[in-house]
């Protein structure tokens, strides 16, 4: 039997993506597919261009668009309620900032039922992931990052409502959060069959749709927060908000880093490991809040963006020149801020850090990072954290 | 006369392409049921060798449009009828589809009930070939 060479294979897969085929599960299907219909052509006496030929005359035009259009679509149903919570979540964050606003009662009681949703989603999603794909593996590893995250939530809420014993569940929730960034991380650097580990295949499945949710969030939060400046961002209204996208786009960004590393070996070393545990370690440890310092936080935030910097440009290489600047503009903006705010920078500085300028290009770059998850994700992350600590005038 | 048998393959050209467009919906509608009548004689196949057991079983008048299987696939293991394994086969993923228990029992279903179908069409063309008798 006649088999394809490596270039050949490339130029298959390459047809492929030129055809508009992006859903990783079923370009790997369609790769296999092709090549073996090749391969059974070649058999039969054809050369490979002859057979390779003859199989793209057989595919009409837009077809496997079309195809992985359907397959979406199949995959998207199934997921449903997960998707109609998060919908009802999106709705009951902006109901309760709009209460806020205008001073009715309720609103903290509809931002508290817009995060239930928001874990009811993701809890719908996973679990429903698990129940189907029992032959993946990896649902301790799934549940671990979904404990996690639902504990966060409910120690925000704790935090919100003032009640006793929020201290201690941010502890849990950003205990538990590290062990199973670092669970997955080491499983990720050892692991050789990309498509049986159930967090990436669920992943894939959701990561339009979690990217969909933040950029929803994130669009009017800013523009809101553009409004209220120069307010100090203590009582800015979106903080919540702000802080919930820089959670979600984070655990977006390290899910999104580990599925490109996992496809990837030759992308796995010690530089990549040791970036990817410091970078996941400095964000959670942020979300201990005020059990530690804000000298503190400030500096890990700036030990996050350049290990994150650098990671999403050694695994994510943009080509767009504006990413490739963001990329290296985040990082310096980030440690600009730690110098300002410590005084070591005369405040006068701030204006060169927080500016309409800045903000506008930080914007740009999500918006033209369509075909870089990771670097979208990273940039979404930043941005809603450069709004947090936005406190000067707008121009 | 040379006329009249290029007139004769261009006729037959154009209803084997009319047969192939019509029954390219119905196709369709039997995708699932044959797929799973096809695993459940199998303990696994993969998308390509579903495609090609198709085309061999028919005599080569079903030919599925390319990766026309995949949604049908992706639907089955999102319901829970089928699972998936993977493996490496020269050098590239290989997707292996396999029947669950209630994937079993739906096969058995579908198969039957597609059986009726066909008894029952048999039984309206048989009956519609017969001569007819005029009422009245």
């Amino acid at each position: 039997m006649k088999m394809l060479t490596a270039q050949q294979r490339l130029n298959v897969r390459s047809f492929l993506t030129e055809q508009g085929l992006t859903f990783s599960p079923l370009l790997e299907e369609m790769l296999d597919h092709v090549s073996s219909d090749i391969e059974d052509r070649m058999h039969e006496g054809l050369s490979f261009e002859e057979a390779w030929h003859q199989m793209k005359n057989d595919i009409p035009q837009n077809h496997l668009q079309h195809i992985q259009i359907e397959t979406m679509a199949t995959i998207n149903n199934r997921f449903s309620v997960s998707r109609a919570l998060s919908i009802l979540a999106l709705a009951l964050m902006f109901g309760g900032i709009t209460f806020k606003i205008l001073h009715y009662p309720g609103a903290s009681e509809l931002l508290l039922l817009s995060f239930a949703a928001m874990a009811g989603s993701f809890l719908s999603g996973t679990v429903s992931g698990i129940y189907f794909h029992k032959e993946k593996k990896g649902a301790a590893r799934v549940l671990s990052i979904v404990a996690g995250t639902l504990l966060l939530l409910v120690a925000y809420t704790f935090r919100i409502m003032h009640w006793p014993g929020a201290d201690m569940l941010v502890l849990l929730g950003v205990g538990v959060s590290l062990l199973s960034f670092l669970f997955n991380t080491i499983y990720i650097f050892r692991s050789s069959s990309p498509n049986a580990n159930l967090l990436s295949y669920l992943h894939e499945k959701h990561s339009p749709g979690i990217e969909r949710f933040f950029l929803i969030l994130l669009v009017p939060v800013a523009i809101l927060k553009m409004i209220t400046l120069p307010i100090p961002a203590n009582a800015f209204l979106g903080t919540i908000i702000l802080v919930t996208i820089i959670y979600g786009a984070g655990v977006q960004f390290f899910a999104l880093t580990w599925r490109l590393l996992e496809a990837e070996v030759a992308r796995r070393n010690v530089l990549t490991f040791s970036a990817l545990v410091l970078s996941f370690t400095c964000f959670i440890l942020v979300f201990l809040g005020e059990l530690l310092g804000v000298e503190i936080r400030l500096v890990l935030i700036m030990l996050f963006s350049i290990f994150a910097s650098w990671l999403t440009y050694n695994i994510d290489p943009p080509k767009n020149f504006l990413l490739k600047g963001l990329l290296i503009l985040v990082p310096v903006l980030f440690t600009a801020n730690v110098l300002l705010r410590l005084n070591f920078l005369p405040a006068s500085g701030t204006s060169f850090v927080f500016n309409i300028i800045i903000l506008l290009l930080l914007t740009a770059g999500v918006f033209v990072s369509t075909k870089h998850e990771a670097t979208r994700a990273f940039l979404i992350v930043s941005l809603a954290g450069y709004l947090v600590e936005y406190t000067g005038k707008l121009i | 006369m040379r006329k009249l048998f290029a007139d004769i393959c261009i006729y037959q050209l154009y209803l084997r392409n009319l047969y192939m467009m019509e029954s390219k919906e119905f196709i369709r509608g039997i995708l699932k049921p044959l797929i799973l009548s096809l695993l459940s004689r199998k303990k696994k196949m993969y998308g390509y060798e579903i495609t090609q057991r198709i085309a061999e079983l028919s005599k080569g008048d079903i030919k599925l449009t390319y990766g026309a299987l995949y949604p049908i696939l992706y639907k089955l293991e999102a319901e829970g009828s089928l699972v998936t394994t993977t493996e490496i086969v020269d050098n590239r993923v290989r997707k292996y589809y396999s029947l669950t228990a209630e994937g079993k029992k739906m096969a058995k279903a579908k198969v039957s009930e597609l059986q009726r179908f066909t008894d029952i069409l048999q039984a309206i063309i048989e009956d519609s070939s017969k001569p007819q008798l005029s009422v009245g």
